[in-house]
């Protein structure tokens, strides 16, 4: 029987590298941002929320718009976009996809880029209700590793990586008495919002399986 | 506790919710939670941002120092001004200290200590200790914090966004 947890922190994240860096778009700036910042109106957007990133390297330069209401914050720089989002659950998925997308139409419409591979990742700090988190983690320890010493494990992470996947599990530096679980895939920027979306639910059912939880209701 | 180095979280680091100021038209229910508690006249109804403004932003200051005072009733504060301090700079946190009070006392017993602590996180963001000084068998007051967790302080953990911690010492 699966074991009842909650999810007290979570966070969306989806970084969009363009199919080329794209310089000419940032030298004029404010239609730019003028566009983006018109299309995210509707969600509370301020003008103090858009943060210009003008120091580091050129990849990391450019413009932070932040939705604090909906901690939302959507990065747009040279060579890629990041999107996060801070509490998100498949509840609001359909509001987190109609701003990713309006963000993105945004840009495009004035910047002209056309997006390359799009990376997506859910985060979750996974709670049990009872017991310990070393108990979900347990089964991932490497047996030849357990027996080497005497007292118990402490706490131990397991980080798997495919061509186009990645899936990280480990304890939770957050929260006390939580397990950290992270998984990412690559898309194809053929790839609609609601595909990917609906893949990484997937992904999230398959490794709450895997790992024995699921999450407690209400 | 994490073993491997890597975020675990999206790197935003967003503000506490801050309560509706006294100016505004409406009063939220836990602004009015609040005022049962320290007291106070009410500001006055549909007053604009500049109506009475001095008097406003006196009244405030006067009700901010009467939930400090209740705070200081409840908890041992340091000597310094590090608390202190870290309240006034984050004024979302004092209603919700206020309203753990008596939840601390169900969980962990009305005769139990709680202290305050201030501290900084590894990034160098403030945050805040509350502390439960357990006399008992660190099973039981483990067992009473996951409780309090589960049932009160995790569904309102979002509202201070990591800047408050409920933590215990034993004694």
């Amino acid at each position: 029987m699966a074991r009842a947890v909650t999810i007290p922190i979570s966070f969306v994240e989806i970084l969009i590298a363009y199919s080329r860096p794209d310089i000419k778009a940032f030298n004029d700036r404010a239609i730019t941002v003028q566009s983006i910042f018109d299309d995210l109106s509707p969600w509370s957007l301020k003008l103090d929320d858009i943060e210009p990133l003008t120091t580091g390297k050129l990849s990391e330069q450019g413009f932070n718009f932040k939705l604090p209401l909906k901690q939302i914050s959507f990065f747009f720089g040279p060579a890629s976009c990041r999107f996060t989002r801070d509490n998100a659950d498949w509840s609001i998925a359909e509001e987190t996809l109609a701003i990713l997308d309006a963000g993105l139409s945004a840009f495009v419409e004035v910047s002209h880029i056309s997006f390359g591979v799009r990376t997506a990742g859910i985060g979750v700090h996974v709670q049990p209700s009872d017991g310990a988190f070393m108990e979900i983690l347990a089964p991932f320890v490497p047996p030849q590793l357990v027996s080497i010493e005497r007292e118990p494990v402490k706490t131990m992470a397991v980080v798997v990586k495919w061509g186009k996947r990645k899936i990280t599990i480990d304890g939770s530096g957050a929260l006390a008495n939580a397990v950290f679980l992270k998984f990412e895939r690559e898309f194809e920027g053929t790839d609609t919002l609601e595909a990917m979306a609906r893949q990484l639910r997937l992904d999230e059912e398959q490794l709450f399986q895997i790992l024995g939880v699921e999450e407690a209701q209400g | 506790m994490n073993a491997h180095l890597e975020y675990q979280t999206s790197g935003n680091r967003w503000p506490p919710v801050v309560p509706r100021m006294l100016h505004e038209e409406s009063r939220s229910a836990s602004e009015e939670k609040l005022r049962s508690i320290v007291g106070g006249p009410r500001s006055p109804q549909g007053s604009t941002v500049f109506d009475d403004l001095e008097k406003q932003t006196a009244h405030y200051a006067a009700e901010y120092k009467a939930v400090l005072q209740e705070i200081q009733r409840g908890f041992i504060m340091p000597a310094d001004s590090s608390v202190t301090a870290l309240l006034t700079g984050n004024r979302a946190i004092p209603p919700m200290v206020l309203e753990a009070l008596p939840h601390l006392k169900t969980y962990f017993g009305a005769d139990t200590i709680f202290s305050l602590r201030a501290s900084t996180d590894g990034a160098g963001s403030p945050i805040l200790y509350a502390v439960v000084h357990w006399p008992g068998k660190v099973c039981d007051v483990r067992s009473a914090l996951q409780r309090f967790d589960d049932e009160w302080w995790l569904r309102r953990a979002g509202q201070v966004a990591g800047f408050l911690t409920f933590t215990y010492e034993l004694v």
